[in-house]
């Protein structure tokens, strides 16, 4: 559905594993190295954990595991995404952890094509397009869907 | 009236409608006026009534320039008027259709608008003026203010009332209310004033939180009119206080300062309100500063109207709190000032040269004495030398824009030359030193104009009286009295200052100052460091650990606010209930300034009304014969008291009533099943069971309390603050509650204990004592509940292993036994590492509320420890214990 939607523009890119990535730059704070992390219970697996990010508490959302890879240890190139959505009033400020942060690229129209039909194998509503580079595949995602996902509805427990 | 008047009116206001410019601001002031005209005349139409003051929402918003809330605000007017006029021709007001535009605010246009910082500031005001008018009413209804009922208390309700808003539909209720106050003495119409407080109050958070609507003000209206025509009341007052009405109305034939007769007993400063009185510098200063940047913008462009409305508005505002605190120099001051920009509003003369200069003048006057309240020193009594001289070009420049207006109306704009040549000499006097003499004064009147010349000799000898340093008595017309009978106050009025800062940005500095309270615990306590022996560094760590906790302590005072606000909505509930129900309850407040964080303070209101309607309605004796028959005075006594204890703060609602039956509390438990015939509870443990789930010990349902949930939600909300409460009662003596509370939310005291390679945070107060089980003290139910005896009694034991699925297989050799919400649990952990402050972050929008984790707080290595919420331990056991393993319940504590 948002594939209608324009998608040139700024973007950074990053791996996981042997697949390239890649979300806007707009809506990117920061990288950060320090993959520190507290492991929190109860929540859904892909959630890494909180990191202290200056003085803040950030969860932080393992995107293999989100997108159903197999995990990987850490290396040195693993590093944190800070993005920053908006979600109704409030915006939400999250840590994806991915295998390595490549390139700031800069994605023509020319670039973009539609996301194709994968069957229904494949989560879609992720994808916001594709877009092939120096014969690289680059998949651009739609962030706010991603996150929308992962993140826990915040629930009444007062029930009990 | 009648309904063709209405009818002929709204035909004429349609029409000017039509040719309405937005800018042209006389007609859409005329518009207003002949709008408020039909309001005043529609009588019991709710329909039309609203419609009205709708429009006259939108007009107020075009006159201040504020967003209207409708896109084509002329058009709307115009649709809305059109609706109107053709109900009032058919003389059925349901025929009304409101405007899609308007159609969103049941209460008035402005509900609609978007919320502007403004208008949040404004409301936020008037909710505070409205908690202090409440306050009043209170008092003086209580009689704790002597007999008869001083003036200065009326006028200090009265200026709180005229204070309240302006420019919505609010205001019309407000009127009613002064002229109500100007006619009847306050303590009569206590139950009226307090319907009405009500009444905006919902209004007001309407305005601000949607919340819903209060009804038409009309009943409101019946009612002050009622008590205006001097219809008794209908609702039963306290005998106690009948003398005091009829003492009352002394004082009210003196007071209203409205009905222009001058009075015999001034008031001092002194007799003012500090409180009031800074208000009233606070707010002037605010309102002067605003008239000078207005007349610099109306020096640039005399002919510019906005302004002139603004200027006039702020001159009006400082005239009635002005009038109302009888600071008569700067009353009448501000009332000259005012007239003559109520000209200039008209168009019947040009602000311009020497005329803005009398402004200017004005403001700085005006600034100036309002300046000397301020510092407290010299009393307002003395008007300042050059004030006689000013008041009297401000009478002349008025005078002579009126003759010019007179004489060629249709010009107005062209009119202001002829106008001003009399004016140089007026300037000329200003020139001269006040001081000098009367004679140049009055010279100077009467080459401005015979007409003002008798006022200019009057107003002229006060400034040559207070020159002179002589008290003489002042011979003007109006407000004659004498000067220097007021006591000259002892104490000074030393107003203080205040900076109104973003709420946001006070916990963002106050988070900062935590954070660095860590890092400073981090770099104190650094392995190198410890390696270091230098007596300098030493002592320097230890001045920088001094400012921070000052700063620390600094930071936290900040979000502190007095109880004080809460304590008065508990006074009006007592009232309210005492009525009700029949009692006499005398209700005391101790400790009103005792300060606690604002979050705080907000959200332990809820539990106080509970336990303030549980004092009254199960504490104090059914009646006063039983009281008596336990020799006891008839009248019950609540107490409500804040103070500090051990760094905590306590509040307590005691009661002088019957007190708690230890042996019924403890057979109706039984009853209910919450406690075993057999367990053997203390007196105080046995109190406690009030506040289990179920347990209510009222003999019958009543509206007031009572309906079986209660105390324990008290506990419970009490215990989200990390607060706790307990019981004190002798059987026919009383009852006391104590709530002890955390200074503050932020910052808690923290366990850090390690489970494995994890770390967690036990805030302090639910610990109640780890040590370490022998195996006789460990069992098990069916195979795997295990529990652990402490102190003889046997408690749930449970792993933070299990719970969190933590992967690490740990020892465990440690107990902590913990309680919340009344219940104790045994916790195993690997090791206690340690004490500490923590402040508590959440764990970010994203992963919303983890179950059994309160927060996260930043540890001294700069990772992240999670919060254990105990509570929440459970919830977490309940639904574990459905998915699988059998767990045993945790017990009553």
């Amino acid at each position: 559905m948002s594939s209608n939607r324009s998608s040139a523009g700024k973007f950074l890119s990053f791996t996981l594993g042997k697949e390239t990535y890649a979300l806007e730059i707009m809506k990117v704070k920061e990288i950060t190295a320090n993959t520190d992390v507290t492991h929190v219970p109860n929540v859904p697996e892909y959630f890494r954990g909180v990191i202290n990010l200056h003085g803040s508490i950030l969860p932080v959302i393992e995107l293999r595991r989100k997108f159903g890879l197999p995990c990987a240890e850490d290396t040195p190139q693993t590093c944190i995404i800070v993005v920053q959505h908006d979600r109704g009033a409030v915006s939400h400020v999250v840590g994806l952890v991915v295998d390595s942060v490549s390139e700031f690229v800069d994605l023509s129209q020319d670039d973009i094509e539609p996301t194709p039909n994968f069957g229904s194998g494949i989560d879609t509503r992720f994808i916001r397009a594709m877009a092939k580079r120096e014969g690289l595949v680059i998949t651009l995602l739609d962030v706010d869907n991603v996150l929308a996902d992962a993140e826990i509805q915040t629930e009444t427990t007062e029930a009990a | 009236m009648t309904q063709e008047s209405i009818v002929t009116t709204l035909e004429s206001v349609s029409e000017q409608v039509l040719l309405l410019d937005a800018n042209d601001l006389p007609s859409v002031a005329s518009i207003h006026t002949e709008l408020q005209g039909v309001a005043a005349r529609l009588g019991n139409a709710p329909k039309a009534t609203s419609l009205v003051s709708s429009c006259l929402g939108i007009l107020d918003s075009i006159v201040l320039r504020e967003d209207p809330g409708v896109a084509d605000p002329i058009s709307v007017l115009g649709q809305a008027l059109a609706s109107l006029l053709e109900a009032a021709r058919a003389d059925d007001w349901e025929l009304i259709t409101v405007p899609a535009e308007l159609a969103g605010g049941a209460g008035g246009g402005t509900a609609t608008a978007g919320l502007d910082g403004i208008l949040e500031e404004f409301l936020q005001n008037q909710v505070s003026v409205l908690e202090e008018l409440e306050a009043l009413v209170l008092g003086v209804e209580r009689g704790e203010i002597t007999t008869p009922v001083p003036r200065s208390s009326v006028l200090s309700i009265r200026s709180r009332v005229s204070r309240l808003s302006s420019g919505l539909t609010s205001e019309r209720v407000c009127h009613r209310i002064e002229d109500m106050l100007e006619q009847v003495p306050a303590l009569l119409v206590a139950q009226t004033l307090l319907e009405a407080i009500d009444w905006l109050g919902q209004y007001f958070r309407h305005l601000r939180e949607g919340a819903p609507a209060p009804g038409s003000p009309d009943a409101l209206y019946t009612r002050i009119q009622e008590q205006i025509d001097g219809e008794p009341s209908d609702l039963p007052r306290p005998s106690g206080q009948q003398t005091q009405a009829e003492a009352a109305p002394p004082a009210s034939a003196a007071s209203p300062a409205a009905s222009g007769a001058a009075s015999s007993a001034p008031i001092s400063l002194a007799e003012i309100e500090p409180q009031l009185l800074t208000d009233f510098v606070q707010e002037a200063g605010d309102h002067l500063e605003e008239a000078e940047q207005e007349l610099l913008r109306l020096e640039t462009d005399p002919e510019d109207s906005e302004p002139i409305h603004a200027l006039f508005r702020a001159i009006h505002t400082i005239k009635g709190v002005a009038g109302m605190l009888r600071l008569d120099h700067i009353q009448r001051l501000a009332h000259s000032g005012e007239t003559l920009m109520d000209k200039a509003r008209h168009g019947e003369l040009l602000l311009q040269g020497e005329r803005i200069e009398l402004v200017f003048q004005t403001v700085d006057l005006l600034k100036r004495m309002i300046g000397e309240l301020m510092s407290g020193g010299a009393s307002e009594v003395s008007a300042p030398p050059e004030l006689g001289n000013l008041l009297e070009r401000l009478d002349s420049a008025v005078n002579d824009g009126g003759k010019a207006s007179a004489s060629a109306p249709a010009q107005t704009k062209s009119a202001p030359a002829p106008a001003a040549t009399p004016n140089p000499a007026a300037a000329s006097a200003a020139s001269v030193p006040a001081t000098s003499s009367t004679a140049d004064a009055a010279e100077a009147g009467s080459s401005a104009g015979t007409a003002s010349s008798a006022a200019s000799a009057a107003s002229a000898s006060p400034a040559k009286a207070s020159a002179d340093g002589a008290p003489a008595p002042e011979t003007n017309g109006t407000g004659s009295r004498p000067e220097s009978a007021r006591p000259t106050p002892s104490v000074t009025n030393v107003v203080k200052d205040f900076i109104k800062v973003d709420a946001a940005r006070l916990d963002k500095m106050v988070d900062m100052i935590g954070e660095l309270v860590i890092a400073e615990s981090m770099v104190a306590g650094a392995k190198e460091m410890q390696d270091i022996s230098s007596p300098e560094l030493s002592r320097d760590l230890g001045l920088l650990n001094k400012i921070i906790r000052e700063l620390q302590e600094i930071g936290t005072s900040l979000r502190m606010i007095p109880v004080r606000s809460t304590f008065q909505k508990m006074a009006r509930i007592v009232r309210d209930i005492s009525k009700k129900t029949g009692k006499h309850i005398e209700f005391v407040t101790v400790g009103e300034e005792t300060e606690l964080d604002k979050s705080v303070v907000d959200k332990i209101g809820d539990p106080l009304v509970h336990m303030v309607r549980n004092a009254v309605d199960h504490g104090i004796e059914a009646t006063p014969e039983d009281r008596r028959n336990h020799g006891k005075s008839e009248t019950g006594r609540i107490t409500l008291r804040a103070y500090h204890r051990e760094g905590n703060i306590c509040i307590e609602v005691a009661d002088d009533g019957r007190g708690i039956d230890p042996a019924r509390i403890r057979k109706k438990a039984i009853d209910k099943g919450i406690i075993t015939p057999e367990a053997e509870l203390t007196e105080s443990e046995t109190f406690m069971l009030i506040f289990e789930p179920g347990f209510s010990t009222a003999e019958q349902v009543t509206d007031v309390s009572g309906r079986g949930v209660g105390m324990d939600v008290v506990r419970r909300n009490i215990e989200a603050l990390r607060g706790k409460v307990q019981i004190r009662s002798v059987l026919g003596q009383g009852t006391t509650f104590v709530i002890q509370l955390p200074l503050t939310l932020a910052i808690i005291d923290g366990m850090i204990v390690r489970v494995g390679e994890d770390r967690f945070i036990v805030p302090t107060a639910n610990v109640i004592n780890s040590f370490q089980p022998t195996e006789q003290q460990k069992s098990s139910v069916f195979g795997s509940g295990e529990v652990v005896v402490f102190q003889g009694r046997t408690l749930p034991l449970f792993h933070l292993r299990h719970l969190f699925d933590l992967s690490q297989s740990a020892e465990e050799p440690l107990v902590l036994v913990l309680e919340a919400d009344g219940r104790k649990i045994g916790v195993t952990v690997d090791e206690l590492l340690g004490h500490q402050q923590i402040v508590i972050k959440s764990l970010g929008a994203a992963l919303g509320r983890v179950p059994g984790i309160t927060g996260g707080a930043v540890l001294p290595d700069g990772k992240i420890g999670l919060i254990l919420d105990i509570a929440g331990l459970y919830k977490l056991t309940e639904s574990k214990r459905s998915a699988g393993a059998p767990l045993p319940e945790p017990v009553a504590a």
